[in-house]
């Protein structure tokens, strides 16, 4: 019996030193490569095959906007490709931030290269916006959540007001963007915690914030509705909205896509619980690269007490299952279960 | 997943692939967007009712009243803003959905299973009832099947003008509009045809009430038929009620007609009724065999008419989908709400009455009490009075002075009543707050007191403080649902997210030198008593009466509670306690910076251990006239005036009784069902054998006219002389409970 699944795109900041060559090595359809590297050499990029067969991992070279952009969106649609769909049927698909594209081009939004060239776009219309991101945690070692942190963040999105925003809800954490000013003051007024935090993300803009409206006028501009197509299998947003896979309106969700994700919080966290609330997976698939998605996919299940889970022993002891509810293909041995 | 699926399903199923379904034919287009939209919503009711009925069946729902045939409400919902607040009949499942597809991040189908299962985590009930509610959708919560939401309705479409016309800020916005729907069979209460009364004698009058009524008729109140054509028969044509009528199963059509209504509604801010024909599906409940009262070619026939297969024949004439695409989206929606529906039963419930009690009247946050106006600003406020100031006055003055103070204090209070504009009320207690107030605050009502307590609701739901009048204690009677059934049970099955925080002044009880017979002199509340959450305030005197309607409005503005304030008529103008010119009963107006009493405590008139009497309203009156009496015969008595009597504070009664075991209850209202029962009990409960107790209450009658009168209430005489008993019974006798 198949069983159904949730399938979740991870955003920035995913392929690293760590992912290097992970879709030459889970490369099934080489096409879709070549479909990838066509609009890359189109652009005048760097392709993706070349960027993920480099011989060393090189900050400048893989974390630039496009090219980062690029191995995520190639490598998760890539995995998404490689579900096993005799034993996975993908009732709805979700991802965080820029996973949103991703998860556009799994429901058949946007075809392979125009997904590619999409992301491409999206990365340098950003890539030069202004401002910075940070992540700062909520929560405690057990994953329950930290008032006096969250009192702390709140207090400095009230103190920036206008200049620094909740960027992204990820789970037990905080992503905050706004102004270099803002950032770097609210960073040095965090207090510092878990050896990392506040940890700025290098080379990300403000995203999802009012700072990128620039971004998103030209994005509108360069992408009408008419280059996306219906979902074929729902779509939940940064907001929790579900774009049904009939009766979509294409123009609302070109706008939102384009202007509201680009300009205002991505709440990964409510999407994900919506998707679990309104879809009841069997499992969670998370697609790569890396794995990093699994820790904000429990914290926010942990948050609604999905399963009974209300901490991080919990979801680790739920894992242990022989098939764990979440799935993750950039761990081996779970991706070997999924495709 | 394998889970059993409803026979309706198999032959949904059967249709889609053989295509046997009606014609498609209608007047008026839709986008295929918009039409998917709303059969998806359509399905997810239907799926969800039949979900319902297969939990229930494995012990696991506890609600199977559905919405089959009458899922053509999404396209009201999808003509409709988000902000309209919706006070929703309760086959709406479908408009809850579309509407849920207007806010982001909405569950419907997890949170309604949720209902359906009585799940704590149910997130508006929290597991108390199945209710179609959500605070952020903007649906308050109904629980009635008898058109009891209407009042209330045109009380929210008469407050959101208001808010505009006053500049407050509302919990809905200036330009919104409400939504009310009932069936066919409940359009014949007489709480419907009052409220839609009511919204018709406003607007004929041009008074803003945008409240779009929707009668969905299926023909049917449960086995009995409507007669046909009688629903427009009664609402086509009445007054100041604009007309519309749609089909539902034709959703184009319906959305259209929806659209127009609500945008007359919107832009003329007047009423109107939106009449759409629906079917009944699978019996009125899980539970009705309704084979017993309907043949089975009728039902049948019935089943030719669901809607679900009429939008689905839309679809599939619009070209945008095959029969196959909705078979299996169909078969996936299904699958999904069967798994949804397996996480949902497996949630937690209420366990304890605790948990079950918690939202009744829940513990709020405090909240800042307005600043009063400066000394100067009441000096002109009362300047009306000026010759009365600082001299004492009778209890109907001085609850006058401190209305004026409340609303000089509270901007959001409004008063409001029968009369209570000019001529000042019913006994003048709102005498001048129009000329100080204006005819927004101080609003004069028809004489309907469903339609004004309806008000008092509505009032509250988009955040006034309102203090409707009612002009007599008998008169609450044919009210009474729209406190017991609506007002009180709001926070309850919103697990306290929404409230109607209000004062309702009542003018009763008897004592009125036997003028007005029993509709004048009622002398029973006991409908308020068994109330969960309302609290009632009964003053006896004038300083007492101004601090307890302010503590009245300070519970209603900062715990949201509903405050029943009753006022002894026959001591409003009452100024002597003994002897013609005593002025005994008159008495100082407390300064505002007066601290509030104890909720629930009682005042206590002199300290003697001998005998307490505790009694409320006339009767303490009285037992203060009694009290000289055996005072000057060298008894030593203390008297209590309960001032709370819904609900009793045991506790606080016990306290102020120390030191004294003889005790006699004095009450006006009748023997059988008075607060004197609750009272002889709670006091023998709380320390059993240690008071010796009688009560002294008036007869189990009706108040006549005349002289008579007084021969069914409690008199001075009697009291004294039944203090007289209890003072001189033997030690022995007096330790036993009488």
């Amino acid at each position: 019996m198949k069983k159904s699944a949730l399938v979740v795109c991870p955003g920035r900041g995913t392929y690293n030193k760590a992912e290097l060559g992970y879709i030459g090595k889970h490369v099934k359809d080489s096409a879709l490569i070549a479909a990838f590297d066509k609009v890359r050499a189109e652009l005048g990029l760097a392709s993706v095959s070349e960027l993920d067969s480099a011989a060393q991992f090189s900050r400048s070279m893989h974390l630039k906007a496009d090219n980062a952009a690029a191995l995520i969106f190639a490598a998760g649609l890539q995995d998404y490709r490689s579900i096993d769909p005799q034993q996975f049927d993908v009732v709805a698909v979700t991802g965080n931030s820029m996973g949103w594209y991703t998860a556009l081009g799994c429901a058949g939004v946007l075809a392979p290269d125009s997904g590619m060239q999409l992301v491409s776009d999206m990365a340098r219309l950003t890539a030069d916006g202004a401002g910075m991101q940070f992540i700062y945690p909520l929560i405690d070692d057990n994953w329950q959540t930290d008032s006096q942190r969250t009192a702390l963040v709140q207090q400095q999105l009230q103190q920036h007001a206008g200049a620094l925003f909740m960027s992204i809800v990820y789970g037990g954490y905080a992503v905050l963007a706004g102004t270099d000013n803002a950032v770097k003051a609210a960073m040095a007024a965090l207090p510092p915690c878990d050896e990392r935090f506040p940890l700025l993300l290098p080379g990300h803009a403000a995203f999802h914030t009012q700072l990128m409206q620039a971004s998103s006028d030209n994005a509108l501009a360069l992408w009408p509705a008419s280059r996306f197509g219906a979902p074929q299998l729902p779509l939940i947003d940064g907001r929790g909205h579900i774009w049904p896979s009939w009766g979509t309106d294409l123009a609302a969700l070109q706008r939102y896509t384009l202007q509201h994700q680009v300009c205002q919080t991505y709440d990964f966290s409510k999407a994900l619980q919506v998707a679990v609330k309104e879809f009841a997976p069997e499992h969670i698939i998370l697609l790569g690269p890396g794995a990093s998605l699994g820790g904000a996919v429990a914290q926010s299940l942990i948050q609604i007490g999905w399963q009974g889970m209300s901490s991080k022993q919990d979801f680790v002891e739920a894992q242990q299952a022989t098939v764990p509810f979440v799935l993750s293909m950039g761990m081996p041995e779970q991706r070997s279960v999924i495709s | 997943m394998s889970e059993a699926v409803h026979p309706w399903v198999n032959e949904y199923r059967a249709r889609l692939s053989s295509g046997k379904l009606p014609l498609h034919s209608s007047s008026h287009s839709i986008d295929f967007s918009t039409l998917y939209q709303l059969w998806h919503s359509q399905l997810c009711s239907r799926l969800l009712d039949l979900q319902s009925r297969l939990l229930q069946a494995k012990g696991q729902s506890f609600y199977t009243i559905g919405s089959a045939g009458h899922e053509g409400n999404a396209a009201v919902a999808a003509a409709l803003r988000l902000t309209d607040p919706a006070f929703l009949h309760y086959r709406s499942g479908a408009f809850f959905i579309e509407r849920s597809k207007q806010l982001p991040g909405s569950t419907p189908l997890y949170d309604l299973l949720l209902s359906f299962c009585a799940s704590s985590e149910d997130p508006i009930s929290g597991g108390r009832h199945k209710v179609l509610g959500s605070l952020a959708l903007n649906i308050p919560p109904q629980t009635s099947t008898i058109a009891s939401q209407l009042p209330k309705a045109v009380g929210a479409a008469f407050a959101i003008d208001l808010s505009k016309r006053l500049g407050l800020a509302g919990q809905w916005p200036s330009d919104a509009i409400v939504l009310c729907s009932f069936g066919d069979a409940s359009a014949n209460h007489s709480t419907a045809q009052g409220a839609i009364n009511s919204a018709c004698w406003a607007a004929y009058q041009q008074v803003p009430v945008p409240v779009l009524f929707v009668c969905e008729d299926n023909g049917l109140g449960i086995s009995t038929p409507t007669p046909s054509g009688w629903i427009e028969q009664d609402l086509a044509d009445r007054p100041a009620l604009k007309y519309f009528a749609a089909d539902s199963r034709d959703l184009a059509q319906s959305y259209h007609i929806a659209k127009r209504a609500a945008d007359y509604v919107r832009t003329k801010r007047k009423p109107a009724v939106l009449h759409l024909s629906t079917v009944r599906l699978f019996g009125h409940a899980g539970a009705d065999a309704e084979a017993a009262y309907r043949t089975k070619t009728q039902i049948e026939a019935e089943l030719e008419l669901d809607p679900l297969l009429s939008s689905t024949s839309a679809l599939l004439a619009s070209g945008g989908i095959s029969a196959a695409q909705l078979l299996a989206q169909l078969n996936a929606l299904v699958a999904q709400i069967g798994r949804v529906a397996a996480i949902a039963s497996s949630r937690p419930k209420l366990t304890s009455a605790a948990q079950v009690m918690a939202s009744i009247a829940p513990e709020r946050a405090a909240q800042v009490i307005p600043a009063l106006p400066d000394a100067e600003a009441r000096q002109q406020l009362l300047a009306f009075d000026q010759h009365n100031m600082g001299k004492k006055q009778h209890l109907a003055k001085l609850l006058n002075w401190a209305l004026h103070d409340l609303l000089a204090q509270y901007k959001n209070t409004v008063v409001f009543g029968e009369d209570v504009g000019k001529k000042g009320g019913v006994y003048g207690v709102t005498q001048h707050l129009v000329h100080a107030f204006g005819s927004n605050r101080v609003i004069n009502t028809l004489l309907d007191e469903q339609s004004i307590l309806g008000m008092a609701i509505g009032l509250a739901q988009q955040g006034f403080i309102a203090i409707p009048e009612i002009q007599f204690l008998a008169y609450v009677h044919n009210a009474e649902d729209q406190i017991r059934g609506e007002a009180a049970t709001l926070p309850f099955f919103s697990n306290g997210q929404y409230h109607n925080a209000m004062v309702v002044r009542i003018a009763g009880l008897a004592y009125q030198r036997g003028f007005g017979g029993h509709f004048h002199n009622d002398n029973s509340f006991a409908v308020f008593r068994d109330i969960p959450g309302v609290i009632l305030l009964c003053p006896s005197n004038g300083y007492d009466a101004a601090l307890l309607l302010r503590q009245a409005v300070a519970l209603a503005h900062q715990q949201k509670r509903l405050v029943i304030f009753l006022e002894p008529i026959a001591l409003y103008m009452t100024r002597d306690l003994t002897s013609a010119g005593d002025g005994l009963w008159c008495h100082d107006y407390p300064p505002p910076d007066t601290p509030l009493p104890l909720l629930g405590e009682p005042a206590v008139y002199g300290d003697g251990n001998e005998l307490a009497i505790i009694s409320y309203g006339n009767g303490y009156y009285l037992s203060r006239q009694a009290e000289q009496e055996l005072s000057a015969q060298g008894y030593k008595l203390r008297v209590l005036d309960l001032r709370t009597l819904v609900p009793l504070h045991t506790d606080l009664i016990v306290k102020a009784l120390t030191g004294c075991r003889k005790v006699l209850i004095v009450d006006e209202c009748r023997r059988r069902g008075s607060l004197s029962e609750e009272l002889f009990t709670g006091l023998h409960e709380a320390n059993p054998g240690h008071f010796s107790i009688a009560r002294l209450c008036a007869e189990d009658s009706f108040i006549p006219l005349g002289a008579a009168a007084y021969a069914v209430l409690p008199s001075k005489q009697q009291i004294v002389a039944q203090a007289l008993t209890l003072l001189t019974a033997r030690t022995e006798q007096a330790e036993q409970v009488m």
